[in-house]
């Protein structure tokens, strides 16, 4: 049973994380970089130790500099956060070495869920279904990919295995065209990456992120916590969240939700983790699994009246979930709008000194930030200055409080894209709900939402 | 790097949504900075050779507990009015079993001790301040 925590983060989850403790009645230790010296997750800390200079990587990515911080501090477990080491199974194995707790799953854990192929074998045991493919190379014969294909349903994809980031990849619309594809992908992949072993999936063409959030502690209980939607992202990267996912049926969530909470009972995970999907036509593919906090865990705080971050760290200490499934319940609907300082546009960062700082207000709103007027936005770090999350009865007048939020929401000094979500809570189809993953570039590379 | 360079890699910067470039060398460090359309070009030299600056402050690597002696010992590693050559150990920090030394970067005085003994310090905390002895040109590292 530990009384200190040491939270190897920055920024406005380091602020949430103390929080969790204050209320826990835990000590917090804050680490920082040079470039940090001044910020409010050191100040509020119970003690700061500075660990090295600006760049992450000799800092808050600097796992000695942060395993003899918490040694000198006399702190007991180290929580990741988000980002940075949060997901590095070797960091915690390391803490684990030490006799520390690192509050997430164990290392193994992280390790299996890291390798996209152990992960996925494992969420088939568990019943849960995956992208549908050939699972490993395809062999030279033709005949095979087709009879694959034609079981899996056009239209497929054809992928390098050595491809990645959107090269070697081919799209094959009907049986026809499969022949010459896969020859061709296979001589363009020996050309450009040396190797011509190509893999198949099926295409998922307008597919949308959902996702469930778990909870799980040492004793075998498991539970989920609703769903959420990010399927608006530009590059992969979440802009604006929602919980519920809109427009699924109740069922169906229900469902998916209860194998997610077998798997983790299954595999003996514990603490906070998300499965994440892609769902089209009402099926549900798994992607991955996020075995940590999330950005994003707010919207499921807002509906669910759970403090995540505070049963993180309570099942970390070995306390045993006193939450049932049924005592779970779902009430109203919940949005984050990620506030990045970026240019709008370009979406390049904007660092610098935040010159105006007005927040709003208001039922059902709350803001997560580190920020506030004078504060000065380092190009050291990530962009994210605040969490503006809406909580309300149905979604439509959550929607609302969001849009009035928005606009009484002011930052000066520094480039933001406010305007991106102003414009992003009018559009006529995220109004409507259940856009698809690519719904935001597109409307962006249409000259939308400007 | 000649002036030429820099004014190409400005020219290109122009073109991309890159806002700040930063290059560090030997010779110097080179910033170009996107102003609107344009990119302003700054340059500073080298950092002063060592050798100029006389008093050295000596600061923390690690976060630590800083001793002034060893903990079998009873004798401080220096005094203060102490001559030290490059490399002698000036002090210890302490984590857990561990025992980092903390050793002169240059030869010269210890003019005093910033942090106490058994002071819990940071990266970059202020240990020990040296007058470096003039005209050695030796570097600890």
């Amino acid at each position: 049973m530990f009384r200190t925590v040491l939270i190897a983060n920055r920024g406005e989850v380091a602020l949430r994380i103390q929080r969790a403790c204050r209320t826990l009645g835990l000590r917090t230790i804050a680490v920082h970089s040079t470039e940090d010296a001044e910020a409010p997750h050191v100040r509020h800390a119970d003690a700061a130790f500075c660990i090295g200079p600006a760049p992450a990587r000799r800092s808050y990515l600097d796992q000695t500099a942060i395993l003899f911080a918490t040694e000198v501090s006399g702190a007991e477990a180290i929580h990741p956060g988000y980002g940075f080491l949060s997901e590095n199974a070797g960091f915690a194995r390391r803490v684990e070495a030490a006799g520390l707790t690192f509050i997430g799953p164990a290392s193994a854990s992280i390790a299996t869920m890291g390798d996209k192929i152990a992960a996925r074998n494992a969420m088939r045991e568990a019943g849960i279904s995956c992208v549908p493919g050939s699972d490993g190379p395809l062999p030279d014969e033709a005949a095979a990919a087709m009879e694959l294909a034609l079981r899996i349903g056009y239209p497929v994809l054809i992928k390098a295995t050595a491809g990645g980031g959107g090269r070697g990849m081919r799209v094959v619309a009907g049986p026809s065209d499969l022949a010459p594809a896969l020859a061709l992908t296979k001589e363009e992949a020996r050309q450009a990456f040396g190797n011509d072993a190509v893999y198949l999936e099926k295409l998922l063409e307008h597919p949308r992120h959902v996702e469930i959030q778990v909870l799980a502690d040492h004793h075998g209980h498991a539970v989920w916590l609703g769903s959420r939607d990010c399927s608006l992202q530009r590059r992969h990267q979440k802009v604006l969240e929602e919980a519920p996912a809109p427009g699924i049926d109740e069922g169906i969530i229900a469902e998916m939700g209860e194998r997610c909470a077998a798997a983790c009972r299954r595999t003996g995970y514990r603490g906070l983790g998300t499965f994440e999907f892609l769902v089209e036509d009402g099926r549900f593919y798994f992607i991955e699994m996020n075995t940590r906090l999330q950005v994003e865990h707010c919207v499921t705080e807002m509906i669910t009246g759970i403090d995540l971050v505070q049963w993180q760290i309570r099942v970390a200490q070995g306390e045993k979930l006193d939450l049932a499934q049924r005592d779970i319940r779902c009430t109203g609907h919940a949005f984050e709008s990620r506030i990045n300082a970026e240019h709008p546009g370009t979406f390049a960062p904007s660092p610098g000194r935040v010159a105006a700082w007005d927040l709003p207000g208001g039922p059902g709103v709350r803001v997560d930030t580190h920020v506030s007027q004078g504060s000065v936005i380092s190009r050291h770090y990530d962009s994210l200055i605040a969490k503006l999350v809406v909580h309300g009865s149905t979604r439509a007048d959550t929607l609302a409080r969001l849009q009035l939020a928005l606009d009484e929401m002011r930052v000066g000094g520094i480039a933001t894209n406010l305007d991106l979500h102003r414009a992003i809570v009018r559009d006529p189809d995220f109004v409507a709900g259940g856009v698809d993953i690519h719904h935001l570039e597109r409307r962006l590379a249409e000259g939308g939402l400007r | 790097m000649p002036i030429a360079e820099a004014e190409q890699i400005a020219a290109w910067l122009a073109g991309t949504d890159i806002e700040f470039l930063e290059l560090r060398s030997a010779d110097g460090c080179l910033t170009l900075r996107r102003q609107g359309n344009d990119v302003a070009i700054s340059r500073e030299g080298a950092p002063a050779p060592q050798e100029a600056a006389r008093e050295i402050t000596v600061t923390a690597p690690s976060v630590g507990v800083f001793l002034h002696r060893h903990p079998l010992r009873d004798a401080p590693l220096v005094r203060p009015g102490d001559t030290v050559p490059a490399g002698q150990i000036l002090g210890l920090l302490c984590i857990g079993p561990l025992l980092l030394p903390v050793a002169a970067p240059r030869a010269g005085t210890v003019a005093r001790m910033w942090a106490a003994h058994e002071e819990v310090v940071g990266f970059g905390s202020p240990l020990v301040e040296l007058l470096a002895t003039e005209g050695t040109g030796d570097h600890g590292h």
